[in-house]
């Protein structure tokens, strides 16, 4: 392995070793999933690296991927080429904070959970779940179409007479909704092999739910749809025995307590509002994004789309024009009609908010201000208005204070 | 050069104009979101079921200010209430008036009934409202001496006892015809 010392510089062996290598249809993914850093190559590419992961030394591997290209290859140069890209990086890498970012966010691992082994997960996700998954999505949007009444209100946010504690009370529903969507994310990830990571973490005062699918990269692009589209499976089953119910109900087939009816229809409304969001936000890089990026074939849509949308709509700076350029050139060729997409997808965050958020928000926020400046000491809505006002005001100052962390991180470089 | 100037023009073109129709439409309500209804005098319809009621100022008020309101009518059609509204459905336990008169303000219709009304009664008043999840909010209400009332913004109608087609007739006639303001000009057809 003196070779991979003299063509690097220093001795890349124990790295390469760790590079996963797959077939990504129009070339192939060398990842280093430890890293979260991932780079395209030809086919030749692929051979090399799998050829010193096989033991040979750098002459035969270079002669091996020479013959795959049809021409003679410098081994040595594509060496340093992975190495200049972070994929040849000692385990932990030479930038932590790079890597950490890429790679490792802030969270605490689910051991129970990350012990789900991949045979039980795949049950979850056979041609019959997928069929079933199918089935609840079809059946939803028909209840929905048949019967426009119970299409969701945000009215149903108030399920019970108290404004606060109806919030309250569906807090932890819809806690529990989100865990399990992401957890359905990481479930298919682990039934199509890929070792994904489900992290309970949190972004200032905001509990989230992370699924960590970056290694899906060196899975084949058909397999990735399970994972990405298995969030989504999961909401529409949640919506579909909701709507069952609630129709059944409607028709005194079922007899439901007048709160359980509406409790059912505030759960619609949120995992509605959820998939909407999910096809809407493409720009958040939502589950819809990643299902229509893979589905494009495209590897770095994301950037691409911005980059290309900034440059058409103002200007890009060195960095950036050089980011772009290093971008491929199907990936630039997608992204010069992607960006309407994220135009549209813009605007139906706008629809979802100016119908749900907004009335909500004016309601609560006239709510609350009513309270405050007719004080009643004496009614629990007072003291109810002045525990949303803190929570309320500590989640919003929040969110222009992350947005300005983030904004620095990206300055630094260590946030793309 | 054009050419970005072209994208810079579309693009500001679609927002516009994505900006105008997602606040356009909504902007009555979500003004009325805010402010509530103003006072105007009953709205007579010949054709709809029940009579019309003067309609008061009907602002947001605290939930402890809204106790002292001198409603017109029991229970009340209009009127000051809470900023925040109920979501339909059934309630086996009286609903605030401020809650229930902001439910009409958004065009749903309130049956509600007095406390001494029978098991029977009740439950028939349940099945009929589980036919109108998304337009009924049915609750008990203690101002009522006997029978049933049903309520929609500025439309009142009086039951000594359950009568579903008369129920049906005025909540399928009510429901939606106000919205933080009258969703149709007209309430009957024109007469040839």
């Amino acid at each position: 392995m003196t070779d991979l010392v003299a063509g690097v510089g220093v001795d890349v062996s124990p790295a390469v070793g760790r590079v996963v290598v797959a077939d990504d249809g129009d070339g192939y993914v060398l990842g280093r999933p430890d890293l979260g850093v991932y780079v395209v190559v030809p086919h030749p590419g692929a051979v090399l690296v799998q050829a010193l992961q096989a033991g040979e030394p750098l002459a035969v591997a270079t002669a091996k991927a020479s013959e795959a290209a049809g021409a003679q290859v410098d081994g040595a140069e594509f060496l340093a080429g992975l190495a200049a890209a972070g994929l040849l990086a000692p385990p932990g890498g030479p930038d932590g904070a790079v890597a950490g970012s890429a790679s490792a966010p802030a969270g605490r691992e689910i051991r129970w959970i990350a012990g789900v082994s991949p045979e039980a997960a795949r049950r979850l996700f056979g041609p019959v779940a997928w069929t079933g998954y199918a089935v609840a999505a079809g059946f939803a949007v028909a209840a929905l179409v048949a019967t426009p009444d119970l299409w969701p209100s945000y009215e149903h946010i108030w399920w019970l007479p108290d404004p606060v504690l109806s919030v309250l009370a569906l807090f932890p529903v819809t806690v529990a909704l989100a865990a399990c969507h992401e957890a359905w994310h990481w479930l298919a990830g682990r039934a199509v092999g890929v070792p994904a990571i489900f992290r309970v973490s949190y972004r200032g005062v905001f509990l989230v739910f992370e699924t960590d699918l970056t290694q899906i990269v060196t899975t084949a692009r058909r397999k990735r749809y399970g994972p990405f589209l298995a969030g989504m499976a999961f909401d529409a089953v949640v919506v579909a025995v909701a709507l069952g119910l609630r129709l059944a109900h409607q028709h005194s087939l079922l007899v439901l307590p007048g709160w359980a009816d509406r409790l059912l229809a505030a759960i619609i409304l949120v995992q509605i509002v959820s998939v909407i969001w999910q096809w809407a936000a493409l720009v958040l890089r939502s589950d819809g994004y990643a299902v229509l990026a893979n589905a494009l074939r495209c590897h770095d849509l994301y950037r691409a789309t911005w980059l290309t949308s900034k440059q058409r709509l103002w200007r890009l700076a060195g960095a950036e024009n050089a980011e772009l350029s290093a971008i491929s050139e199907h990936d630039r060729k997608v992204a010069s009609w992607f960006g309407l997409l994220f135009l549209a997808g813009v605007i139906g965050m706008g629809w979802t908010a100016v119908s749900y958020a907004v009335p909500f928000l004016l309601s609560m926020l006239g709510w609350v201000g009513h309270g405050l400046t007719h004080p009643a000491p004496a009614s629990l809505a007072f003291w109810e208005a002045v525990a949303v006002t803190v929570v309320v005001v500590g989640q919003y100052a929040a969110v222009p204070a992350l947005a300005w962390r983030e904004r620095r991180q990206r300055q630094r470089g260590v946030l793309r | 050069m054009s050419r970005q100037w072209a994208w810079r023009a579309g693009f500001l073109a679609t927002v516009l104009l994505a900006a105008t129709a997602l606040l356009a439409g909504p902007y009555q309500f979500l003004l009325g979101s805010a402010a509530g209804s103003t006072a105007q005098p009953a709205r007579a319809a010949p054709c709809l079921p029940g009579v019309a009621v003067d309609i008061m100022d009907s602002p947001h008020v605290a939930q402890a200010a809204a106790a002292t309101v001198d409603y017109h009518t029991i229970p009340a059609t209009s009127g000051p209430h809470f900023a925040f509204t109920a979501a339909t459905g059934a309630y086996r336990r009286p609903v605030p008036e401020g809650l229930t008169v902001h439910a009409l303000e958004h065009g749903h219709v309130a049956i509600q009934y007095a406390p001494g009304t029978s098991r029977l009664q009740v439950e028939r008043l349940e099945r009929l409202a589980r036919r109108y999840p998304a337009d009924v909010i049915l609750a008990p209400y203690p101002a009522l001496d006997h029978g049933i009332a049903l309520t929609a913004w500025g439309q009142l109608d009086r039951l000594d006892r359950y009568d579903q087609t008369r129920i049906t007739r005025f909540v399928e006639a009510l429901r939606g015809r106000y919205q933080h303001g009258w969703t149709a000009d007209r309430d009957c057809p024109d007469r040839a």
